[in-house]
């Protein structure tokens, strides 16, 4: 009876001898943040009358979609000012205190059959967006843009970047493809 | 004794192959005595076939009319049972392995009752060895898909074959991602059991199909309910296991070669196994391998955009078995890419309006074996050593370690992203067991056994932590006891569970939490199951289980890219406790009508679930729906019905229905993402064998079902879209073996939804965004070597 049992030590330890050496030393999680995510974003509207200021807005958001929420500039623009805007995207992370950039703007260009930049102003005719660049079918991306001021008012600019691989095309829209950037500028023209 | 060993096996298949034999032999060889001819036959001669000294039933033993050449098998319960006999004289022969023949002569005037009782054959007692288990029933319901059933259903993934069963459905993602449901609860709550270890990879995820070949498997099982005893108290749900054949005992090389293909997403699959057994060592092996790869699936009218998938596994088993032990080694090796239908991947809650308002998917793309983004990329590894003892006339003692790593990858389509995945989880596992099972000690049988699971949880830097960094240990202690005596079966069994889990987190506000949790969960089970007689038996099931909720449930973060949800753990869930109770009728070995019923009534204390809030999450992408894990208590009740009847000795008409109902006891409101009502009615063909044909084992079957829509459904339970419309779709299975000289094959053909019918499945996950797949011919061959 007792020799019976010997294999069931040897079984135990096995077990444990197992176990044991499945415990590696702590690891510690990388700072969360997915690569490549777009946090910032940048619209800079330059006055074709140097004698008004230059204007930027920086819509950004570090931790991505849920923790801390966005922070937003207003974008405060001229009456009566014909702006040359232009629009840029960054992914920006923070590692050990230091924040690293990098600007998508350029991917997104390079990619711009499959991309296009919707700009919807409410109320309509507080500013007026024109895009200025063309994909290499000779459809607009909105990178760049002429923005035109005419009265006083106040409301709001969305910009909406959508990614429409294989669907941007003569009928596409801002209802087209997936959403990669939907944010909104309070907006003051004076 | 080497011999009888494999006797003792063989006897397990010889039901099956007389279930075959019996009808032909029934009608070929009834001999009527001319004086008798004007009497009825429709006599039964029935009985138990015991051991004389001990009483004890003896299943599986063989009952022969000499005169009809017609022999039966002792079920269970070591009863017998011959229909259809006219008034004569019979001489019947009662044979089984270890015991001595006997022969008996009678008179039949009117049906009767014969008991028979063998005596122990003095020259081969102690020289017995049954190996491979009896046919044990428990009073917990069980259903196995195996043989020509589960040869049906080659070429799907586990969750797909599964749906075989009733009772049984799957949550799908799209055509390639399905999950198996049983009564209404998945995920964390349904144990899969991979060749005897707790297959251990991300679970909670809804488009996480289990990482597991069926090719390589005999068997699919069942356990329906709460049946955290044996394995792990999670099984709140109930178990499915995936059994390999057992190792093969004879000596000599053998294989196997499964061809597979279909139309639709043009799939063409191999699967080869070679297995053998050397001559001078007790040593067995097998090698298993498959191969499988799909294009895109069709909608019936429309492509479906980058549903292509890939998988290869590879099997390889090694055993050593002598008398008194023995050891296996096992390892697998499961990788999977499958694309995910492009336009389900969306930004946003406008996008998916957007979607929703669309006929079909907005990009339909034509038919490509390419898989582009976004896609998953899965490999799951199991190393799993197991040994056994023999502890006397005791029992026996086994210990099983499984070392399991499960690295999942998904790669979203956004810009250009490089190489990487957006989502890089790496889990790997290692479980330990220990169990004794007892020999029966006056009419008590049983095990005991101690477990661990240990765990660790990670993530590759610069990827999503949807799930964060955690280890955790369970301990866990079961002992589970059967009783028996005559017709009644008593079964009881408890365990406790002590799982701790340490998680590491990053806070809001960039500082690392590590949040520490230990739960104690409690399982056990009582059953009961009685014979009533020849052809019916009752059981009854109470189970009791409690789950401790998972890191993903308390701590998710992070985007759900085709739902539009932003999902958000609850840090402070409590286990959830399950009480199921289920009672089973069995009405069986019958010449016409055989069939089961179970009815189920579950309990779910603290039930947790994901529940839409009323409030938005805003993003770079916009706005998303927020989801936040909660816990309420829930009430599942629903009925399973299998029923076959036999029209005639070659057609058969089989049902199979599952009703489940699921609400929140507190609210009052349905449960989403239940399983709606269900039936399944098959009419099969078995054609007559001829012994001049290179043909036999032919059969035909037509079936349909029918999917009610989900009616116990509204706002509340799904927000975002009402319920889809029921469907009905036409299925049909042909198959035949075929020898070519000396060569066996077996040839197969199924059809699904035959009439093209576009429909949508309420567990569907990508209901919101296309049809389900169109017409799928799906060939076989299986070529003996």
């Amino acid at each position: 009876m007792k020799k019976s049992f010997r294999p069931y030590l040897a079984f135990l330890l096995l077990g444990s001898l197992l176990s044991f050496t499945a415990c590696k030393e702590d690891e510690e999680p990388a700072p969360d943040h997915e690569h490549e995510l777009i946090t910032t974003i940048t619209l800079t509207l330059v006055p074709t009358d140097a004698s008004k200021p230059t204007v930027t807005a920086i819509w950004e958001d570090l931790d991505g979609v849920g923790g801390n929420p966005a922070t937003v500039d207003d974008l405060v623009l001229s009456a009566n000012t014909t702006y040359n805007g232009s629009i840029s995207f960054a992914s920006v992370e923070n590692h050990d205190g230091h924040s690293h950039g990098h600007d998508l703007t350029a991917e997104i260009k390079e990619e711009g059959e499959a991309h296009e930049v919707f700009y919807v102003v409410t109320p309509q005719g507080l500013v007026s967006f024109e895009k200025t660049d063309k994909d290499t079918n000779g459809r607009p991306i909105g990178i760049e843009t002429t923005a035109t001021t005419s009265v006083a008012g106040s409301g709001t600019v969305r910009v909406v970047l959508k990614h429409q691989p294989g669907t941007k095309s003569n009928s596409s829209n801002m209802s087209t493809g997936e959403t990669d950037v939907d944010i909104v500028f309070e907006t003051t023209v004076q | 004794m080497f011999h009888i060993t494999i006797a003792g096996k063989n006897l397990l298949f010889l039901p099956l192959l007389l279930l075959f034999i019996q009808p032909v032999a029934a009608q070929d060889m009834y001999i009527i005595p001319e004086t008798e001819l004007e009497q009825d036959c429709g006599l039964t001669l029935s009985g138990k076939v015991i051991d004389h000294d001990t009483r004890e039933p003896l299943i599986g033993a063989t009952v022969l009319i000499e005169e009809l050449q017609k022999a039966v098998v002792t079920d269970e319960y070591g009863n017998y049972h011959f229909h259809n006999l006219c008034r004569a004289s019979y001489s019947v022969k009662t044979t089984y392995i270890g015991y001595e023949e006997i022969r008996s002569s009678f008179r039949l005037s009117s049906s009767a009752v014969r008991n028979m009782a063998l005596h122990i054959d003095a020259r081969t007692f102690g020289a017995v060895e049954v190996v491979g288990g009896r046919m044990v029933r428990q009073a917990q319901t069980t259903e196995t898909l195996a043989g020509r059933e589960l040869e049906e259903t080659r070429g799907l993934s586990l969750g797909e074959s599964l749906k075989k069963l009733s009772g049984v459905s799957s949550v799908q993602t799209g055509p390639t991602v399905s999950k198996p449901v049983i009564h209404g609860l998945f995920g964390n709550r349904v144990l899969i059991l991979n060749n005897g270890v707790r297959h251990e990879s991300q679970q909670w995820g809804n488009e996480h199909a289990p990482e597991i070949d069926p090719l390589n498997a005999q068997e699919l099982k069942v356990v329906k309910g709460a049946a955290g005893v044996r394995y792990g108290s999670d099984a709140i749900g109930g178990i499915v296991m995936v059994n390999p054949k057992p190792l093969p005992d004879s000596t000599g090389v053998s294989g196997e070669l499964n061809l597979i293909g279909s139309t639709n997403n043009r799939m063409g699959a191999v699967a080869g196994m070679a297995e053998g057994k050397l001559q001078q060592l007790p040593l067995s092996w097998r090698l298993h391998t498959s191969l499988k790869k799909a294009g895109s699936a069709q909608a019936p009218t429309y492509n479906l955009n980058n549903t292509g998938f890939e998988e290869q596994n590879l099997a390889a088993t090694l055993g050593y078995r002598q008398q008194k032990f023995g050891a296996e080694l096992y390892y697998s090796y499961f990788h999977t890419k499958l694309g995910f239908l492009s336009s389900a991947h969306i930004g946003n809650l406008t996008d998916l309006a957007n979607a929703i308002g669309r006929e079909q998917p907005e990009e339909a793309g034509s038919f490509t074996y390419t898989i582009a983004r976004p896609y998953q990329d899965v490999t799951h590894h199991l190393l799993k050593a197991r040994g056994y003892y023999k502890t006397g006339d005791l029992g026996e003692l086994q210990f099983t370690y499984g070392l399991q790593e499960n690295r999942r990858q998904e790669y979203d389509r956004h810009r250009n992203t490089g190489d990487s995945p957006q989502l890089d989880l790496d889990l790997q596992t290692h479980t330990t067991e220990l169990v004794w099972e007892h020999e029966p000690v006056s009419n008590i049988s049983g095990s005991m056994g101690v477990s661990t699971i240990w765990q660790n949880n990670t993530y590759t830097p610069n990827t999503r932590a949807l799930l964060p960094f955690f280890k955790s240990l369970t301990v866990g202690a079961f002992i589970s006891e059967k009783w028996r005596k005559d017709n009644l079966q008593l079964e009881a069994g408890i365990r406790y569970d002590q799982k701790s889990l340490d998680v590491q987190r990053w806070g809001n506000s960039r500082e690392l939490l590590k949040p520490a949790y230990t739960f104690h969960n409690l399982s056990g089970s009582f059953g009961a199951l009685y014979d009533l007689g020849y052809h019916v038996s009752l059981s009854g099931h109470i189970g009791y289980a409690s789950r401790a909720p998972h890191a993903y449930e308390l701590f998710a973060q992070g985007l759900h890219n085709s739902a539009a949800t932003y999902e958000e753990g609850n840090p402070n869930l409590v286990s959830e406790e399950a009480l199921n109770t289920m009672a089973t009728f069995t009405y069986h070995s019958n010449l016409r009508l055989n069939g089961e019923l179970s009815l189920y009534y579950n309990t779910i204390n603290d039930y947790i679930y994901l529940q839409l809030a009323p409030e938005y999450v805003l993003g770079v992408q916009g706005a998303f729906l927020k989801a936040r894990y909660r816990q309420a208590d829930a009430r599942f009740w629903g009925a399973d019905l299998t029923a076959d009847y036999a029209f005639t000795n070659r057609l058969t008409l089989n049902n199979k229905t599952s009703l489940v109902y699921a609400v929140n006891r507190e609210t009052g409101n349905y449960l989403p993402f239940i399983t709606p009502s269900r039936t399944d009615n098959t009419l099969r063909y078995s054609f007559e064998n001829r012994e001049s044909s290179k043909f036999s084992d032919r059969y035909l079957a037509v079936g349909g079902l029918y999917v009610a829509r989900q009616s116990r459904s509204d706002e509340q339970s799904d927000p975002v879209l009402p319920a889809p419309d029921a469907y009905f779709l036409l299925h049909a299975e042909l198959g035949t073996s075929l020898s070519l000289g000396r060569q066996q094959l077996e040839l197969g053909l199924v059809g699904n939804n035959l009439l093209n019918t576009s429909y949508r499945d309420y567990q569907n996950r990508l209901r919101y965004f296309a049809n389900e797949m169109g017409r799928m011919l799906l060939f076989r061959v299986k070529i003996l070597l």
